[in-house]
Protein backbone atom coordinates (compact mmCIF):
# COMPACT_ATOMS: atom_id res chain seq x y z
CA UNK A 1 0.00 0.00 0.00
CA UNK A 2 1.17 3.14 -0.85
CA UNK A 3 1.73 6.22 1.75
CA UNK A 4 -1.76 7.81 3.22
CA UNK A 5 -1.32 11.39 2.56
CA UNK A 6 -1.80 13.12 6.19
CA UNK A 7 -1.49 16.48 7.78
CA UNK A 8 -0.85 17.01 11.18
CA UNK A 9 -3.38 19.63 13.15
CA UNK A 10 -3.16 20.97 16.54
CA UNK A 11 -5.81 19.85 19.03
CA UNK A 12 -8.87 22.88 19.00
CA UNK A 13 -9.36 22.91 21.93
CA UNK A 14 -5.71 22.60 23.52
CA UNK A 15 -4.07 24.04 20.70
CA UNK A 16 -0.83 24.88 22.96
CA UNK A 17 -1.00 21.06 24.26
CA UNK A 18 1.49 18.45 22.81
CA UNK A 19 -1.57 16.17 21.51
CA UNK A 20 -1.24 16.80 17.53
CA UNK A 21 -3.40 15.04 15.33
CA UNK A 22 -2.92 13.47 12.09
CA UNK A 23 -5.69 13.84 9.94
CA UNK A 24 -6.72 11.98 6.72
CA UNK A 25 -9.41 11.42 3.79
CA UNK A 26 -11.47 8.82 5.32
CA UNK A 27 -14.60 8.10 3.40
CA UNK A 28 -16.63 11.12 2.94
CA UNK A 29 -14.98 13.24 5.08
CA UNK A 30 -11.70 12.89 7.32
CA UNK A 31 -10.70 10.73 10.73
CA UNK A 32 -7.70 12.04 13.57
CA UNK A 33 -5.73 9.62 15.29
CA UNK A 34 -3.21 10.65 17.47
CA UNK A 35 0.27 11.83 15.30
CA UNK A 36 3.54 10.28 17.20
CA UNK A 37 6.14 12.57 18.79
CA UNK A 38 9.69 12.20 18.31
CA UNK A 39 10.86 10.42 21.62
CA UNK A 40 13.48 12.63 23.15
CA UNK A 41 11.44 16.18 21.77
CA UNK A 42 7.46 16.30 22.49
CA UNK A 43 7.22 19.42 20.38
CA UNK A 44 8.15 17.72 17.45
CA UNK A 45 6.26 15.07 15.59
CA UNK A 46 8.08 11.31 14.60
CA UNK A 47 6.83 11.64 10.68
CA UNK A 48 7.95 8.27 9.55
CA UNK A 49 6.57 7.23 13.11
CA UNK A 50 3.32 8.85 12.39
CA UNK A 51 3.19 7.93 8.55
CA UNK A 52 3.75 4.26 9.41
CA UNK A 53 0.74 4.42 11.96
CA UNK A 54 -1.72 6.02 9.34
CA UNK A 55 -0.99 3.27 7.03
CA UNK A 56 -1.61 0.70 9.42
CA UNK A 57 -4.44 2.29 10.45
CA UNK A 58 -5.83 2.55 7.03
CA UNK A 59 -4.86 -1.15 6.38
CA UNK A 60 -6.38 -2.18 9.33
CA UNK A 61 -10.07 -0.26 8.60
CA UNK A 62 -10.25 -1.70 5.21
CA UNK A 63 -13.62 -4.07 4.52
CA UNK A 64 -12.16 -7.27 5.65
CA UNK A 65 -13.30 -9.29 2.22
CA UNK A 66 -9.75 -7.19 0.76
CA UNK A 67 -7.73 -7.90 3.54
CA UNK A 68 -7.79 -11.71 3.51
CA UNK B 1 -39.35 31.44 23.85
CA UNK B 2 -38.84 34.72 21.94
CA UNK B 3 -38.66 38.17 23.20
CA UNK B 4 -41.32 40.47 21.89
CA UNK B 5 -41.12 41.90 18.78
CA UNK B 6 -42.89 44.85 19.62
CA UNK B 7 -42.78 46.28 23.23
CA UNK B 8 -40.31 44.86 25.00
CA UNK B 9 -39.56 44.99 28.88
CA UNK B 10 -36.18 43.96 30.90
CA UNK B 11 -38.82 41.80 32.48
CA UNK B 12 -39.33 39.69 29.46
CA UNK B 13 -35.21 39.97 28.83
CA UNK B 14 -35.09 38.30 32.79
CA UNK B 15 -37.60 35.79 31.78
CA UNK B 16 -36.17 34.91 28.63
CA UNK B 17 -32.65 34.07 30.24
CA UNK B 18 -34.39 32.93 33.86
CA UNK B 19 -32.66 35.80 35.49
CA UNK B 20 -33.69 37.75 38.63
CA UNK B 21 -32.91 40.81 40.65
CA UNK B 22 -31.28 44.10 39.07
CA UNK B 23 -29.87 44.21 35.19
CA UNK B 24 -28.82 46.39 33.34
CA UNK B 25 -28.48 47.11 29.77
CA UNK B 26 -24.95 47.32 30.54
CA UNK B 27 -24.96 43.71 31.32
CA UNK B 28 -26.69 42.51 28.14
CA UNK B 29 -23.67 43.15 25.78
CA UNK B 30 -23.23 40.20 23.12
CA UNK B 31 -20.19 38.29 24.29
CA UNK B 32 -20.71 39.07 27.79
CA UNK B 33 -21.79 36.41 30.73
CA UNK B 34 -25.72 36.60 29.72
CA UNK B 35 -25.73 37.39 25.69
CA UNK B 36 -23.92 35.03 23.45
CA UNK B 37 -21.41 36.50 20.91
CA UNK B 38 -23.07 36.79 17.62
CA UNK B 39 -26.18 37.19 18.99
CA UNK B 40 -29.32 38.92 17.25
CA UNK B 41 -32.96 39.75 17.00
CA UNK B 42 -35.35 41.29 14.60
CA UNK B 43 -33.00 44.40 14.27
CA UNK B 44 -29.72 42.88 13.73
CA UNK B 45 -27.04 41.94 15.98
CA UNK B 46 -27.12 42.63 19.90
CA UNK B 47 -24.12 45.35 19.77
CA UNK B 48 -20.72 44.06 21.67
CA UNK B 49 -19.88 47.46 22.97
CA UNK B 50 -21.33 51.07 22.32
CA UNK B 51 -24.70 51.97 22.48
CA UNK B 52 -27.20 49.28 23.00
CA UNK B 53 -31.47 49.42 23.67
CA UNK B 54 -34.12 47.38 23.92
CA UNK B 55 -35.07 47.80 20.50
CA UNK B 56 -31.74 45.66 19.59
CA UNK B 57 -33.58 42.54 21.95
CA UNK B 58 -36.77 42.54 19.48
CA UNK B 59 -37.30 39.23 18.37
CA UNK B 60 -34.35 37.84 19.94
CA UNK B 61 -34.37 34.33 21.62
CA UNK B 62 -31.80 32.86 24.15
CA UNK B 63 -29.91 29.91 22.85
CA UNK B 64 -31.65 26.39 24.60
CA UNK B 65 -30.12 24.99 27.57
CA UNK B 66 -27.45 22.18 26.61
CA UNK B 67 -28.37 18.70 27.85
CA UNK B 68 -25.48 17.28 29.34
CA UNK B 69 -26.40 13.95 30.78
CA UNK B 70 -28.90 11.12 29.57
CA UNK B 71 -30.19 7.83 30.90
CA UNK B 72 -29.63 5.38 28.35
CA UNK B 73 -32.08 2.56 28.31
CA UNK B 74 -30.83 -0.14 26.25
CA UNK B 75 -31.04 -2.55 23.54
CA UNK B 76 -28.66 -4.76 22.21
CA UNK B 77 -28.38 -6.51 18.66
CA UNK B 78 -26.77 -9.65 18.35
CA UNK B 79 -26.07 -11.84 15.04
CA UNK B 80 -24.13 -14.52 14.02
CA UNK B 81 -22.26 -13.55 10.48
CA UNK B 82 -20.03 -15.30 8.31
CA UNK B 83 -16.52 -13.94 8.27
CA UNK B 84 -13.04 -14.64 5.97
CA UNK B 85 -11.96 -18.15 6.12
CA UNK B 86 -15.32 -19.69 6.22
CA UNK B 87 -15.52 -18.49 9.99
CA UNK B 88 -18.75 -17.73 11.25
CA UNK B 89 -18.70 -14.83 14.34
CA UNK B 90 -20.99 -13.22 17.22
CA UNK B 91 -21.35 -9.34 16.81
CA UNK B 92 -23.22 -7.76 19.27
CA UNK B 93 -24.18 -4.11 19.40
CA UNK B 94 -25.25 -2.70 22.87
CA UNK B 95 -26.30 1.42 23.41
CA UNK B 96 -29.32 2.92 21.94
CA UNK B 97 -29.19 4.85 18.10
CA UNK B 98 -28.06 1.61 16.55
CA UNK B 99 -30.00 2.88 13.13
CA UNK B 100 -27.48 5.88 13.70
CA UNK B 101 -24.41 3.34 13.76
CA UNK B 102 -25.97 1.89 10.76
CA UNK B 103 -26.23 5.17 9.23
CA UNK B 104 -22.27 6.02 9.77
CA UNK B 105 -21.20 2.23 10.06
CA UNK B 106 -18.59 2.45 6.67
CA UNK B 107 -17.41 5.56 8.31
CA UNK B 108 -16.66 4.07 11.92
CA UNK B 109 -15.33 0.55 11.05
CA UNK B 110 -14.58 0.29 7.51
CA UNK B 111 -15.28 -3.11 7.53
CA UNK B 112 -18.47 -4.45 5.12
CA UNK B 113 -20.77 -5.08 8.26
CA UNK B 114 -20.82 -6.33 11.70
CA UNK B 115 -23.85 -6.24 12.82
CA UNK B 116 -26.31 -6.33 9.77
CA UNK B 117 -28.55 -3.28 8.77
CA UNK B 118 -31.62 -4.82 8.86
CA UNK B 119 -30.87 -5.87 12.35
CA UNK B 120 -29.35 -2.50 13.69
CA UNK B 121 -32.85 -0.66 11.96
CA UNK B 122 -35.17 -3.07 13.52
CA UNK B 123 -37.93 -1.44 15.96
CA UNK B 124 -36.19 -2.45 18.97
CA UNK B 125 -33.97 0.62 19.61
CA UNK B 126 -32.12 1.53 22.88
CA UNK B 127 -33.43 5.13 24.33
CA UNK B 128 -33.49 7.84 26.15
CA UNK B 129 -35.01 8.35 29.73
CA UNK B 130 -38.04 10.98 29.78
CA UNK B 131 -37.48 11.79 26.18
CA UNK B 132 -34.79 15.03 26.54
CA UNK B 133 -34.16 17.55 23.29
CA UNK B 134 -31.56 15.51 22.15
CA UNK B 135 -30.52 18.78 20.04
CA UNK B 136 -28.73 19.98 22.53
CA UNK B 137 -26.31 18.18 23.55
CA UNK B 138 -23.22 18.91 25.25
CA UNK B 139 -21.13 20.21 28.34
CA UNK B 140 -22.19 23.19 30.00
CA UNK B 141 -19.97 25.78 27.87
CA UNK B 142 -22.24 24.91 24.89
CA UNK B 143 -24.02 22.10 22.96
CA UNK B 144 -21.80 20.18 20.29
CA UNK B 145 -25.17 18.82 18.12
CA UNK B 146 -27.81 16.84 18.31
CA UNK B 147 -26.88 13.19 20.06
CA UNK B 148 -28.02 10.16 17.93
CA UNK B 149 -25.97 7.11 19.30
CA UNK B 150 -24.17 6.06 22.14
CA UNK B 151 -23.49 2.34 21.29
CA UNK B 152 -20.64 -0.37 22.70
CA UNK B 153 -19.93 -3.07 20.20
CA UNK B 154 -17.35 -5.24 18.83
CA UNK B 155 -15.82 -5.19 14.84
CA UNK B 156 -13.06 -6.35 13.27
CA UNK B 157 -13.11 -9.46 11.34
CA UNK B 158 -12.81 -11.61 14.50
CA UNK B 159 -14.42 -9.71 16.34
CA UNK B 160 -11.57 -9.06 18.44
CA UNK B 161 -12.05 -5.07 19.33
CA UNK B 162 -14.15 -3.48 21.48
CA UNK B 163 -15.58 -0.09 21.04
CA UNK B 164 -17.34 2.45 22.40
CA UNK B 165 -18.53 5.46 19.70
CA UNK B 166 -20.40 8.50 20.35
CA UNK B 167 -22.46 10.18 17.07
CA UNK B 168 -23.48 13.59 17.23
CA UNK B 169 -25.12 15.54 13.88
CA UNK B 170 -24.72 19.10 13.76
CA UNK B 171 -24.16 22.28 12.04
CA UNK B 172 -21.37 24.55 11.26
CA UNK B 173 -18.58 23.09 13.15
CA UNK B 174 -16.22 20.12 11.99
CA UNK B 175 -13.85 20.05 14.81
CA UNK B 176 -12.63 17.41 16.86
CA UNK B 177 -13.75 19.67 20.20
CA UNK B 178 -16.29 20.72 22.43
CA UNK B 179 -16.20 18.36 25.59
CA UNK B 180 -13.28 16.81 27.33
CA UNK B 181 -14.60 14.02 28.77
CA UNK B 182 -17.95 11.20 28.04
CA UNK B 183 -18.15 9.33 31.77
CA UNK B 184 -20.73 6.40 32.33
CA UNK B 185 -21.88 5.80 35.52
CA UNK B 186 -24.68 3.05 36.67
CA UNK B 187 -24.72 1.93 40.37
CA UNK B 188 -22.70 -1.22 40.40
CA UNK B 189 -20.49 -0.30 37.51
CA UNK B 190 -17.00 0.74 37.86
CA UNK B 191 -17.41 4.38 36.33
CA UNK B 192 -16.04 4.87 32.77
CA UNK B 193 -14.64 8.19 31.76
CA UNK B 194 -13.63 8.19 27.84
CA UNK B 195 -11.52 11.35 27.26
CA UNK B 196 -11.97 13.20 23.99
CA UNK B 197 -8.16 13.58 23.95
CA UNK B 198 -8.19 9.35 23.77
CA UNK B 199 -10.75 8.85 21.02
CA UNK B 200 -10.13 8.74 17.46
CA UNK B 201 -12.21 11.44 15.57
CA UNK B 202 -14.47 10.81 12.40
CA UNK B 203 -16.19 13.74 10.44
CA UNK B 204 -18.24 12.69 8.01
CA UNK B 205 -20.11 15.48 5.67
CA UNK B 206 -23.19 13.44 5.68
CA UNK B 207 -25.48 15.09 7.83
CA UNK B 208 -22.00 17.37 8.86
CA UNK B 209 -21.62 14.76 11.46
CA UNK B 210 -18.75 14.13 14.20
CA UNK B 211 -18.22 10.95 15.89
CA UNK B 212 -15.67 9.96 18.47
CA UNK B 213 -14.55 6.26 18.87
CA UNK B 214 -12.89 4.40 21.73
CA UNK B 215 -10.77 1.10 21.21
CA UNK B 216 -10.66 -0.42 24.14
CA UNK B 217 -6.88 -0.16 25.34
CA UNK B 218 -8.52 2.81 26.04
CA UNK B 219 -10.58 1.94 29.16
CA UNK B 220 -8.83 -0.71 31.07
CA UNK B 221 -11.41 -1.62 33.43
CA UNK B 222 -12.10 -5.15 32.63
CA UNK B 223 -15.84 -4.65 33.75
CA UNK B 224 -16.37 -2.43 30.68
CA UNK B 225 -16.03 -5.03 27.95
CA UNK B 226 -17.78 -8.26 27.34
CA UNK B 227 -15.59 -10.94 27.71
CA UNK B 228 -16.88 -12.85 24.81
CA UNK B 229 -19.24 -11.98 23.01
CA UNK B 230 -22.09 -14.31 23.96
CA UNK B 231 -21.63 -12.59 27.21
CA UNK B 232 -23.64 -8.87 28.24
CA UNK B 233 -22.00 -5.76 28.11
CA UNK B 234 -21.55 -4.12 31.48
CA UNK B 235 -22.39 -0.79 29.63
CA UNK B 236 -25.51 -1.58 27.87
CA UNK B 237 -26.17 -4.71 30.14
CA UNK B 238 -29.80 -6.55 29.46
CA UNK B 239 -28.73 -8.25 26.58
CA UNK B 240 -26.64 -11.38 25.49
CA UNK B 241 -27.94 -12.35 22.12
CA UNK B 242 -31.67 -11.10 22.41
CA UNK B 243 -32.56 -8.54 19.61
CA UNK B 244 -35.52 -7.48 21.62
CA UNK B 245 -35.51 -4.09 23.55
CA UNK B 246 -34.79 -4.16 27.27
CA UNK B 247 -37.35 -2.83 29.56
CA UNK B 248 -35.07 -3.29 32.78
CA UNK B 249 -34.63 -0.51 34.70
CA UNK B 250 -31.41 -1.68 36.60
CA UNK B 251 -30.31 -1.85 32.99
CA UNK B 252 -30.20 1.79 32.35
CA UNK B 253 -26.86 3.94 32.75
CA UNK B 254 -26.16 7.41 32.63
CA UNK B 255 -23.76 9.11 30.50
CA UNK B 256 -22.41 12.58 31.12
CA UNK B 257 -20.71 15.05 29.10
CA UNK B 258 -18.10 17.70 30.57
Amino acid sequence: MSNIAYTIVEDWDNPTSTLKWAEFVWHDGFAQIHAVLNSEDNTLIDNAATQYKVNEWVEAHLPWDETV
Amino acid sequence: MTLPTGTITMNDIRTEYSLSGALALGQLYAGGSIIAAGAGGINGAIPSSGAISLNNFRGHSAPPSVLSSVEVQPAAKYQIISGPRGYSYEAILHGFGQTYNNTYDSTIGGYNSDVTSAVKTDSAQGSIINSPDLTVWGPSSGAIGTLRSITHFSRGATQSIDVVVMIVESTGSNSNAGFTNLVATRSGMTTLTLARSSATYYYSSTNTTRIWLWDDPNYTTGTAQPTTYTYDSSLFPGGAGSGSANTTTTSRSTWTVS
